[in-house]
């Protein structure tokens, strides 16, 4: 329930930064209009200062792309230093270029975690499962987590034309775990005392649970033009929640309670983006999530020893899995700006 | 509740075990209170309603006790443990919880029966614990057996198949309890039936009712075993941090007044164990613990009464599994069936039944302690912690002590499961620590059998085999039956022994358990006693209760004096005899056992047991076993004697010499006599002896019969004849040390008893028996203060051998003049204190060994002293004190030996009065040191029954 919360505060938080509507909103519609069209109209030459209304009040910004040329009368007296062919917000005085702080890539992602676990730990064992096996890791023992493909939403603000915060936004995709090695082709608990206990092998299909993993990258577009490559790097934390056992052998007495801690994980980004038209813009957008170890504990797992009638059910404690999920998101999405 | 001990249902529970039982939750200490045979919160209720007993909290708050139920034996008792005890419990009722039946190993007048078979009633043998393929069986019979007749053998025992072929197999027997061990594992699902013949018999001679008891091993899978290793638990060992038994663990426990409250510890050690498949018996685990192993505790420093040292160090206590233990892993009675196996709240049952041989490192120690134990059924549970599982079960058993008495001996063994561990192999041979009697000795008792002492248990298979036989010194085998007694043997003849016959014990291949090989060695020879003829009648050495003769009468207040005695005689106090003590005699000469008849009604029989009425009026026979012995007789009644009620019991010899039917005679075909008084050397016949007593609580003091041993006169002529050796160990040394009046001067005509001294001593051979009680320990009374176990002796009497003495009387005008005469046989009695209470000895601390003090009151006689020319003599009732001292010690075979010796010059004079006014008087002494008196236990196993 904490990591639902968490996620829960985390996807909010992320709309609270990233919705473009709650910016518009701040923004009366005439003055938005008038903002729009204000470089089309032939501006007074600005003899002398005006000061601005309000503070608050948003500034006349132009988005200077590229080709985009100042007005031929207006010679600026100073001309600030620009880097071509970075946007350029110029201060009403100056009609300073602007640029769009907010943008939106919608699409699918493609979330591939290159997981490697360390081997499955029992813990708090005893009972007549100390009979059989000992509290520690597993030999041989392995998990992954499974890859997903989800409808994802790139949110982003620039903070500057070239210098961006972003943000995923996702539906909470399903993760399922699998284990590997001997904890998937061997039994657990194949004996106790050298008595054949029956539990057979629990095969690879080990649990699932919904998975969200917020994160937040500063961007930093190489170049401006119709092409934009850029690279980025932020943090992100899986969460997940919802999290069950669903193998079949683990779950066969009861099922166990599955708690998966939020893994934090630093986020390398590359991209591309390319302007398909107008302000439409496609996106190719490559993350690798590094250092995100993901640690599931399922309690009171509770398995049956069909040769051992004695006990029936053995309760053999809490499986304690780590996997490094690293996860590689490839991100297809299309989206304008803002 | 979890746990209970006894289990229910549970048959053969030995008296003095701990009733106890366990929750998951600590009970109540406010709720113990009154109980009434329908309320209490924990309350032990027998056919007498409320069982006194003190309830105890122990287990750290978990368990609740009696200690200390005074149970009865053969008796069913219902254990209650309402809610009020611990509220939350789940599984109580107000139905008893735990019902049991104590063990009965009285002798019974009624026919012999099987009763019992793998803790189950016979009609139902696998309502208790099932036949398994590798069970061992164990049978309990309603009394116990004459060793004798107890084997594998058709018409006694057998175990065959459904081809009636017989199963070969291990027996072992002792009292009630016999273990049938196959060799092999049996075929499960096959019928094997055991059937019992009426060639068993009990110990008064009744045959067995014949029965058979169909059994079908179920299959536990003991063809695939699955090896464990089980280790007793130490200290530090993983496992759970409590006793779910309320008790130490690895503790044993023993607790009687003769010793006190001992306790001994297991130590480490490591059990092969094999477990069978636990999906065969559709939950339980069966499993076994191969005979030959061995558990080791910590050994007894034996005192008397818990204070006195017995100079017995027993060195570490083995306890060897005879035949294969074994038992069953299984979910805890006590909850629903479904309920899976938790640590705390149900947690695994284990039963375990083993047949045990306990013995010692310390030669002495084991000759003392040998024995086995059948028939033990161990409950507990099992946990599964930390890695292991920790079978801790509860056992109760009765522990032989000191080859006089029996104690009740509770053990919580505890075992982990340990991969790691090894079971050590046993690489050392047994060898051969001593033999009863003695090898060369001329002192087998004919109707005993002989014991040989080995340093461990030794495979009877192999002995039976022809590994060790009895001979005589013509090579002829007589037939014996081997007995198991732990690290002791006893090769019993079927029939009693010839005297004056000397016969060979040749010892072959005898090897223990582990194969290991007795190193090879010659014949032994033992020797039956030389028993020379003689027309003397069989009389009493002792009775138990009363004293060895016909009394003069029974008053109101005393049963009278004995018959022949001088009217002056101290009147005996009436008698009475504890509620669980036997009646024994034993005679002077063997007994013909042909012409004993108990009797069945008021009157009949030539022994007889009878209930009396206020007037002395016999209201019945009492019903009992009567066991008849080679030299004695033995009578336990199947009711214990009722407290306060009157009993009579005579033994009948007719009138005349002649040995009649309706008599008792001995082997010499001479009625016997009870009378000695009148002397003995005039034939048999005559009085009843006629003993009334009075039925009294049960005593906590222990019950000794034991005898003047070795003795000289075997035959109890009171001569010592050409054939019989003089034994110094039971003998008088009269030394004349002056004379007075007419007579002038005396010598002994036998051989100088002390050929050390420059006097002529005459030797008096002393034959005897003595029942006693060797009561509990007392701290005021004793010789010397401090504490002492008192010894309470009854008035019998010692006889001893003739003296031949010539006197020189100075008779007018003829001079000196010798008169020569014999003592014929002398009857030394006991006199009670004038001031009251029984004739008491002390044994106290005589400085790292125990010692016995005893000062005696006699009257001395000499019936069959006669003296020529009508002179007379006053050696009759002649009244004599001594006080005895002597060390209390252990044979090499086990046997207690009380060795006492006159600690002071005992004077003795004769006066002799002749006709013609002639007297004077012949003035002897009994040196310091020079009375012996050496009283033996009976032979710890080789005893007739």
């Amino acid at each position: 329930m904490l990591a639902r919360a968490l996620l829960i505060v985390a996807v909010l938080g992320s709309h609270a930064i990233a919705s473009p509507q709650a910016d518009d909103k701040e923004v009366p519609a005439a003055k938005k209009k008038a903002a729009e069209k204000a470089p089309k109209k032939p501006k007074k030459a600005p003899k002398k200062k005006t000061p601005p209304k309000k503070p608050t009040e948003p500034e006349i910004e132009i988005e200077m792309e590229p080709e985009a040329k100042a007005p031929e009368p207006y010679s600026p007296p100073i001309p600030p230093p620009m880097d071509e062919p970075e946007p350029v917000a110029i201060k009403a005085k100056a009609k300073p270029a602007t640029f769009k702080k907010i943008y939106l890539r919608g699409g699918i992602a493609h979330v591939a975690p290159l997981s490697q676990s360390r081997e499955l730990e029992l813990a708090d064992i005893d009972g007549p499962a100390s009979l059989a096996v000992q509290n520690g890791p597993i030999a041989g023992s392995g998990s992954t987590v499974s890859s997903a493909t989800i409808p994802a939403i790139t949110i982003g603000y620039r903070l500057t034309p070239r210098i961006s915060l972003e943000t995923v936004l996702g539906v909470p995709f399903t993760v399922k775990f699998k284990a590997t090695g001997t904890l998937r082709d061997m039994s657990i608990a194949p004996t106790a005392l050298g008595i054949p206990t029956g539990v057979p092998p629990i095969g690879e299909e080990l649990g699932e649970a919904k998975a969200a993993p917020p994160m937040i990258t500063a961007v930093y577009e190489l170049t401006r033009g119709k092409v934009r490559p850029y690279v980025g790097a932020g943090v992100a934390v899986l969460f997940a929640y919802g999290g069950k056992l669903t193998n079949p052998v683990l779950t066969e007495v009861s099922q166990p309670e599955m708690k998966i801690s939020p893994a934090p994980g630093l986020v390398l980004q590359t991209g591309l983006e390319a302007k398909i038209a107008g302000r439409v813009y496609a996106r190719l957008d490559v993350k690798f999530i590094a250092l995100m170890l993901a640690r599931a504990r399922v309690e009171h797992v509770e398995v049956r020893a069909p040769a051992l009638p004695l006990f029936d059910t053995v309760e053999v404690g809490t499986a304690k899995m780590s996997v490094w999920v690293n996860p590689l998101i490839v991100q297809l999405g299309v989206g304008t700006d803002f | 509740m979890v746990f209970a001990f006894p289990a229910d249902q549970q048959l053969d529970v030995p008296l003095g075990s701990r009733i106890v039982v366990t929750f998951s939750e600590r009970v109540s200490e406010t709720a113990l209170g009154a109980c009434t045979p329908t309320s209490g919160a924990f309350c032990l209720v027998g056919p007498g309603g409320v069982v006194e007993a003190t309830p105890e909290i122990v287990g750290d708050g978990f368990s609740v006790q009696f200690a200390d139920a005074s149970l009865e034996t053969g008796t069913t008792y219902q254990l209650f443990v309402r809610n009020e005890l611990v509220p939350a419990a789940k599984n109580l009722s107000t139905e008893p919880f735990v019902t049991f039946t104590t063990r009965s190993a009285r002798p019974k007048s009624a026919a012999p029966s099987l009763i019992g078979i793998n803790g189950g009633p016979v009609a139902t043998p696998d309502s208790f614990r099932p036949m398994l393929e590798s069970s061992t069986i164990r049978l309990v019979f309603s009394e116990p057996l004459d060793p004798r007749t107890a084997e594998l053998a058709a018409g006694a025992i057998e175990l065959v198949d459904a081809s009636n072929t017989a199963i070969p197999a291990t027996l072992i027997a002792k009292g009630i309890h016999v273990a049938i061990d196959p060799k092999d594992d049996l075929d499960p699902g096959q019928t094997y039936t055991v059937k019992i013949g009426s060639g068993l018999r009990d110990l008064s001679g009744q045959q067995m009712t014949p029965a058979t008891v169909v059994l079908t091993p179920l299959d536990s899978g003991a063809s695939q075993p699955i090896p464990q290793v089980l280790r007793t638990r130490q200290e530090n060992d993983p496992g759970p941090a409590r006793s779910r038994a309320g008790a130490d663990r690895n503790v044993i426990v023993i607790d009687k007044p003769l010793i006190g409250r001992e306790l001994s510890t297991v130590q480490p050690a490591s059990l092969a164990a094999r477990l069978g498949d636990p999906d065969k018996l559709g939950g339980p685990i069966a499993f076994v613990i191969p005979k030959g192993q061995r558990l080791s505790a910590s050994g007894l420093d034996v005192k008397l009464g818990g204070q006195i040292p017995a100079g017995l160090s027993t060195g570490d206590i083995l306890i060897e599994f005879l035949t294969d233990g074994g038992g069953r892993i299984y979910r805890n009675p006590f909850q629903p069936a479904e309920q899976r196996p938790e640590n705390l709240a149900s947690p695994l049952y284990v039963d375990l039944s083993m047949d045990i041989a306990i013995y010692t490192v310390d030669p002495i120690g084991n000759a003392v302690i040998s024995q086995i134990a059948l028939g033990v059924q161990a409950t507990g549970t099992a946990v599964a912690t930390d890695g292991v599982l920790a079978i801790e079960t509860v056992a109760s058993m009765e522990m032989g002590l000191l080859g006089v008495t029996s104690a009740a001996t509770n053990l919580v063994l505890e075992l982990i499961t340990d991969t790691s561990a090894t079971v050590d192999t046993d690489r050392e041979a047994p060898t051969l620590i001593a033999t009863s009697p003695g090898e060369g000795t001329q002192e087998l008792a004919v109707g005993n059998g002989i014991e040989l002492v080995f340093s461990e248990p030794v495979d009877l298979d192999k002995l039976r085999a022809g590994g060790v036989t009895l001979q005589t010194q013509g090579g002829a085998a007589i037939p014996t039956v081997i007995e198991s007694h732990g690290a002791t043997i006893v090769l019993r003849p079927r029939t009693d022994l010839p005297y004056s016959t000397t016969l060979d014990v040749v010892l072959g291949n005898i090897t223990d358990l582990a194969g290991n090989a007795l190193a090879p060695r010659g014949p032994i020879a033992f020797s039956t006693p030389q028993f020379a003829g003689t027309n003397i009648a069989m009389t009493v050495l002792a009775v138990h209760p009363g004293v060895p003769c016909s009394l003069t009468g029974t008053t109101a207040t005393s049963p009278g004096r004995c018959a022949g005695g001088e009217n002056s005689d101290d009147v005996y106090r009436p008698f009475d005899l504890a509620a669980n003590d036997p009646v024994e005699v034993e005679f002077s000469q063997p007994l013909d056992r042909n012409t004993v008849a108990l009797g069945t009604a008021c009157g009949t029989g030539d022994v007889r047991v009878e209930e009396l009425d206020g007037n002395g009026g016999c209201i019945r026979s009492v019903p009992g076993s009567l066991i008849r012995r080679e030299r004695g007789l033995l009578f336990l009644p199947d009711a214990p004697w009722a407290d306060g009620t009157r009993y009579r019991f005579a033994m009948i010899s007719g009138g005349d010499n002649n040995c009649d039917a309706g008599e008792l005679c001995g082997v010499t075909g001479d009625a016997a006599s009870f009378d000695p008084l009148n002397g003995v050397d005039g034939g048999g016949g005559g009085n009843a002896l006629t003993i009334d007593f009075v039925g009294a609580a049960p005593s906590g003091a222990t019950y000794l019969f034991s005898a003047a041993g070795p003795s000289t006169d075997i035959n109890g002529d009171g001569l010592v004849n050409g054939v019989e050796v003089e034994r110094d160990e039971n003998r008088g040394a009269m030394r004349i040390v002056g004379t007075t009046g007419d007579v002038t001067a005396a010598r002994f005509n036998n051989p100088d008893c002390i050929a050390a001294t420059p006097e002529r001593e005459g030797c008096i051979y002393l034959l005897g028996s003595m029942p006693t009680q060797l009561g509990e320990l007392i701290s005021t009374g004793c010789p010397g203060g401090g504490s002492c176990v008192p010894v309470f002796l009854t008035p019998q009497a010692m006889y001893a051998t003739s003296l031949s003495m010539t006197t020189t009387v100075d008779a007018p005008i003829i001079g000196d003049t010798d008169i020569d005469a014999d003592t014929g046989i002398t009857v030394m009695r006991i006199r009670e204190p004038a001031g009251g209470g029984p004739v008491t000895g002390y044994i106290v601390d005589g400085g790292g060994t125990p010692k016995m003090i005893v000062t005696l009151d006699l009257y001395m006689d000499a019936p069959d002293m006669e003296l020529p020319l009508s002179a007379d003599h006053d050696l009759i009732s002649k009244p004599l004190t001594v006080t005895l001292e002597g060390p209390v010690t252990f044979l090499a075979d086990g046997r207690i030996v009380i060795a006492l010796a006159n600690t002071a010059d005992v004077p003795v004079t004769v006066n002799i009065d002749a006709p013609l006014g002639l007297g004077g008087a012949v003035n002897m002494i009994l040196p310091t040191g020079e009375m012996k008196l050496q009283l033996v236990s009976r032979p710890l196993r080789g005893a007739e029954p």
